[in-house]
């Protein structure tokens, strides 16, 4: 006997056919043919997966309420975790580095800091700008955040020994640019829905 | 499994993967979201109720385990591993209400022999064996597989692997309006469809 067609070997299978005709197919795969004893194996297979599927579908009202998840958590977009008043902690300082030998010394260059709090980070640099004044470059980022979400319109207060001396709100991308400081010691706190980040003793311009 | 329940998922599930539902809910569709959801709720809520978990403790879970996979979007690699994280997460969350459970849930007033047999009688929840996992699995790219057919053919191969009873043609045909004696090749048509969609799966 030839192949028998998939339908065929499917409703023999099930038992769906006269007890010859099976007879007929049962002979045919008992002689070996590789093609259709992969088609019976494959059935065979998928119906042994779907009979023991005895998963069970959630009340209703449940799915729904888990549907809601999705319209609350885009209204509160940046509400996570509360983290309260974190102070943030030393993460990189290009200059605490050693120079490498036979490099020269980077006294011009920018001072790159990185602080992390949280899911937080901040990432910082200190430019020297015009009149021995500091420009202070940074950017403030949420761990596995790729949209900006939390981390747009961010407020930022510059501190001098307990008072705020300078405002900004971060960019779309998190970024902020402070210019013309006055060389000293600062506290840069970052304030966030969950809480607020210092980023305590910030140098600026190289001590 | 009931059939029904099956049938009822909403006609959109079938027509994005995984992975355009990801990319959907993060530019804001709502209805992907949803059928992202829908297509992974028996996984889900299957999961706690199997370990003998309450259906208020399943519903807990399952509500904490979709807020994860919203909060997951924009960090998603791999669309294919969406159901392997879900049994992972799911398990997790199982095992920590359990954990909870045994230690804090005590009925106030209990004396100390009451109390032991209270814990006893909460199931202690271990991680799910490697069979297991595979099962479930399985069984959910079997329903997806399913669910993402054309209509008629997920009606009826619905009705075939589903329904309790096994159905005779003239059954089949009544329930899906179709005639007789075009069942069994519209069947063997839709299972090559099948059998494509789950290459390398099953």
């Amino acid at each position: 006997m030839n192949c028998p067609s998939f339908e065929r070997l499917i409703d023999f299978l099930d038992n769906r056919l006269q007890e010859s005709d099976g007879a007929q197919i049962a002979n045919h795969l008992a002689r070996g043919c590789e093609g259709c004893a992969e088609n019976r194996d494959w059935y065979q297979r998928v119906r042994g997966v779907a009979a023991s599927d005895d998963s069970i579908a959630p009340p209703a009202w449940v799915l729904k309420r888990a549907v809601r998840v999705f319209d609350t958590a885009r209204q509160r977009p940046r509400l996570g975790k509360r983290i309260g008043q974190a102070i943030a902690a030393l993460v990189f300082d290009s200059f605490a580095r050693p120079a490498l030998a036979g490099v020269r010394s980077t006294e011009t260059a920018n001072r790159q800091l990185l602080y992390s709090a949280g899911d937080y980070s901040v990432d910082l640099q200190i430019a020297q700008s015009e009149q021995a004044r500091a420009d202070l470059i940074g950017q403030v980022l949420k761990e596995g955040e790729t949209t900006f979400e939390s981390v747009s319109g961010l407020t930022l207060n510059l501190a001098r020994e307990g008072t705020v001396v300078f405002s900004t709100v971060t960019d779309a991308m998190g970024e902020f640019k402070i210019s013309g400081m006055e060389p000293g010691v600062y506290d840069l706190r970052v304030e966030l829905s969950e809480g607020s980040i210092t980023v305590p003793d910030l140098p600026l311009i190289e001590s | 499994m009931k059939s029904q329940t099956l049938a009822e998922a909403p006609a959109t599930t079938a027509v994005r993967d995984d992975r355009e539902l990801v990319a959907a809910c993060l530019s804001g569709d709502q209805s992907a979201w949803e059928s992202l959801i829908t297509r992974y709720q028996r996984l889900i809520y299957s999961i706690p109720m199997k370990t003998g978990l309450s259906q208020d403790d399943a519903s807990d879970i399952f509500q904490s385990v979709c807020l994860k996979l919203y909060q997951k979007l924009a960090t998603i690699r791999d669309t294919e591993r969406i159901s392997s994280w879900l049994i992972t997460t799911t398990s997790r969350e199982c095992w920590r209400l359990s954990a909870r459970n045994r230690k804090g849930g005590v009925p106030a007033g209990s004396t100390d022999d009451e109390s032991v047999e209270f814990v006893k009688e909460i199931p202690a929840i271990g991680p799910l064996a490697d069979e297991q996992r595979e099962a479930l699995e399985q069984q959910q790219y079997l329903r997806q597989g399913v669910d993402s057919l054309p209509e008629r053919c997920r009606q009826l191969i619905t009705l075939l692997f589903y329904e309790k009873d096994e159905l005779s043609y003239v059954d089949i045909a009544r329930r899906i309006r179709m005639p007789v004696p075009s069942v069994g090749p519209t069947r063997a048509r839709c299972l090559e469809k099948l059998r494509k969609l789950l290459e390398g799966k099953i």
